[in-house]
């Protein structure tokens, strides 16, 4: 009886760091965070320092969407990432920049991206919120600095009330433009697929016998980096391709590393049926030509993907089931939501 | 049981402040003022920094400056900007106690405001000062930041995310380049090639910081050091990645700093 008390203390201190523990990690959930599908694990941008609000989540849309962040007023962060396509670029190997330049890299698809790891082909960029200033800058992109487009937005009235009522008070800086666009960026969920409902067992959540024979054969066969449920692992790997006609060290251009020369960023393969042409330099128009890279098209080197050294071989019977399956991961939720299409400006 | 009640709402608030205040200042700084943490509670002092440029006796003359570095080559200098955190005064003897806040600065030659800012510290006996140039790698790896640091202020690389910690640009008629033009951009923050270097000044004489006092430091940069005896412009003319000569650059510039005046 004498340490009943104790013990009493002792759960009560433990239960309050729990709820302390509890309440500080529960201060600035946004909208999709409480409701994380079921098996994902939590995203690596939380969004605990760039509270989402619709009123900032509306300015990063409109920021995206506007071609004034570009050196000529030609081209907006969603004229190379469409939503119709999962936000890559419809037909294009290489993304399109101002005054009709081409740039060197495929545009990657845009969605989860709160649960990256890095971004850009090579990792480049750490953290999403600094994403964005690799295309604005890039000469055969954007071209711009975000010194010029903090001046664009200022010289804005528009902006100007965007800013204030997203912001609370009225300056204008490059930090608060780039955790807008962070808000628009990080909240493109992609998580409601045929897929998606099948593993989740709702409605509508059916598969075909081929599709089920496809997601098998893809377990076994592609899911060591295309893991699922994002279906990667934000590992780099070099997968392949040799040296693209535009010579392009990847992963090795940011480490410095020669045992990183040609790796390039796993990308998921959610949507993957509507964003060709394929890989980091858009080489490659179809699933199927994906498929026959994997199987004889492999160009040996000192960094190829252990993963690859012997190739993927696979019937064209297995090939057309695992690009069944693929198809189940296009997510007509992310494709047609009105709320991440551009702005309807009242002219 | 009321004291044990008591104990718990004791526990819950201490941890409770531990967790709001993770990411705050340290003890005796006023976490409510939106100055970066660098106004103190009570008795502060504040120290004035004033930074001069120098190229060895000249003083930096953007305009009709010509230098001729340890190598013997004639150049001119037309941009310059370092930033300058952490900056702390120490006391020798009591296991060098950091007085000032977590604080930033970007210096830039062009902006002659930026050749003074201010830090709060807390009364006492003082022998040394200290800060680092650049940026840590905690603010590297923070996404987009405000003041000093936000990405708009012309120190960050957009393709390799981080901070330039400093940056020296001019001409020399040696330099094979468009515009017999010089760059050195100089940063990295991940190991082996972090740029950031820290400095140690010894304070001329032991400093005793009264309260409410202010204290005006005059720190010295010296360009020439960048060039030491061994940078040949001929052919050390572009460093803008991370990397071995960026730090080579780094070590060099660090022994840039000297203390010119202290008043108070």
């Amino acid at each position: 009886m004498r340490f009943f008390p104790l013990k009493i203390l002792i759960s009560s201190v433990i239960l309050a760091f729990i709820a302390v523990l509890t309440v500080s990690f529960d201060t600035h959930p946004p909208s999709f965070y409480k409701n994380l599908p079921a098996g994902w694990r939590n995203p690596v941008y939380s969004f605990s320092q760039n509270k989402l609000t619709p009123a900032g989540r509306e300015l990063g849309k409109k920021l995206f969407y506007d071609a004034g962040l570009s050196r000529d007023g030609t081209k907006s962060c969603g004229s190379c990432h469409q939503q119709g396509f999962a936000f890559a670029q419809a037909g294009a190997s290489m993304s399109h920049g101002v005054y009709n330049r081409t740039g060197t890299r495929n545009t990657p698809a845009i969605f989860n991206l709160a649960w990256n790891t890095s971004f850009l082909w090579d990792g480049g960029a750490n953290n999403l919120e600094v994403q964005p200033l690799a295309p604005l800058t890039n000469t055969n992109e954007m071209d711009n600095t975000l010194q010029n487009v903090v001046h664009y937005l200022q010289g804005s009235p528009t902006y100007k009330s965007l800013f204030a009522t997203a912001f609370g008070d009225t300056p204008i800086t490059g930090q608060r433009a780039l955790k807008a666009l962070a808000q628009f960026t990080g909240s493109i969920l992609s998580a409601n697929s045929r897929y998606d409902k099948y593993v989740r067992h709702e409605p509508g959540g059916t598969m075909t016998k081929p599709e089920l024979n496809g997601l098998r054969l893809f377990r076994a066969n592609c899911a060591t980096c295309h893991a699922e449920p994002l279906f990667t692992n934000f590992s780099f790997r070099n997968n392949g391709l040799g040296q693209s006609a535009s010579p392009d060290n990847g992963r090795m251009h940011i480490t410095g590393n020669s045992s990183d020369s040609l790796l390039f960023k796993v990308p998921s393969l959610r949507n993957v049926a509507v964003t060709p042409p394929y890989m980091h330099d858009g080489s490659l128009s179809t699933l199927t030509a994906v498929l026959n890279h994997y199987a004889t098209g492999i160009a040996k080197g000192p960094t190829l993907a252990p993963e690859l050294k012997n190739g993927i071989y696979l019937t064209a019977h297995q090939q057309n089931d695992i690009i069944a399956f693929l198809g189940t991961l296009t997510d007509s939720t992310l494709l047609t939501d009105p709320t991440l299409a551009p702005p309807q400006e009242p002219e | 049981m009321h004291g044990i009640k008591l104990l718990f709402l004791l526990i819950l608030c201490s941890a409770s402040s531990v967790f709001c205040c993770a990411q705050d200042s340290p003890p005796g700084f006023d976490n409510n003022v939106n100055d970066g943490g660098r106004r103190l509670k009570g008795d502060a002092a504040t120290i004035k920094i004033i930074i001069e440029t120098a190229f060895n006796t000249s003083n930096l003359d953007i305009v009709n400056g010509r230098y001729i570095t340890g190598h013997g080559d004639t150049i001119t200098v037309s941009l310059f900007k370092f930033y300058i955190t952490n900056f702390a005064l120490n006391a020798g003897q009591n296991n060098g106690t950091a007085v000032t806040a977590r604080n930033n600065h970007l210096f830039d030659m062009d902006d002659s405001a930026s050749a003074q800012f201010e830090v709060a510290a807390k009364a006492g006996l003082y022998n040394s000062l200290s800060f680092n140039i650049g940026v840590d790698s905690i603010d590297n790896t923070a996404g987009a930041l405000a003041g000093d640091l936000d990405p708009a202020k012309g120190m960050y690389w957009a393709w390799n995310t981080g901070y330039i910690m400093a940056k020296l640009e001019g001409n020399s008629s040696w330099c094979p380049t468009l515009h017999h033009a010089f760059e050195y951009h100089i940063g990295g923050y991940l190991p082996p090639y972090n740029a950031v270097r820290k400095i140690n000044l010894p304070l001329p004489a032991p400093l005793n910081i009264q309260p409410h006092r202010q204290v005006t430091i005059r720190i010295r940069a010296n360009l020439a050091a960048w060039f030491g005896t061994d940078v040949d412009v001929a052919t050390t003319n572009s460093i803008v990645i991370p990397g071995k000569e960026a730090c080579n650059m780094a070590d060099r510039y660090a022994r840039m700093f000297t203390i010119t005046g202290v008043e108070q």
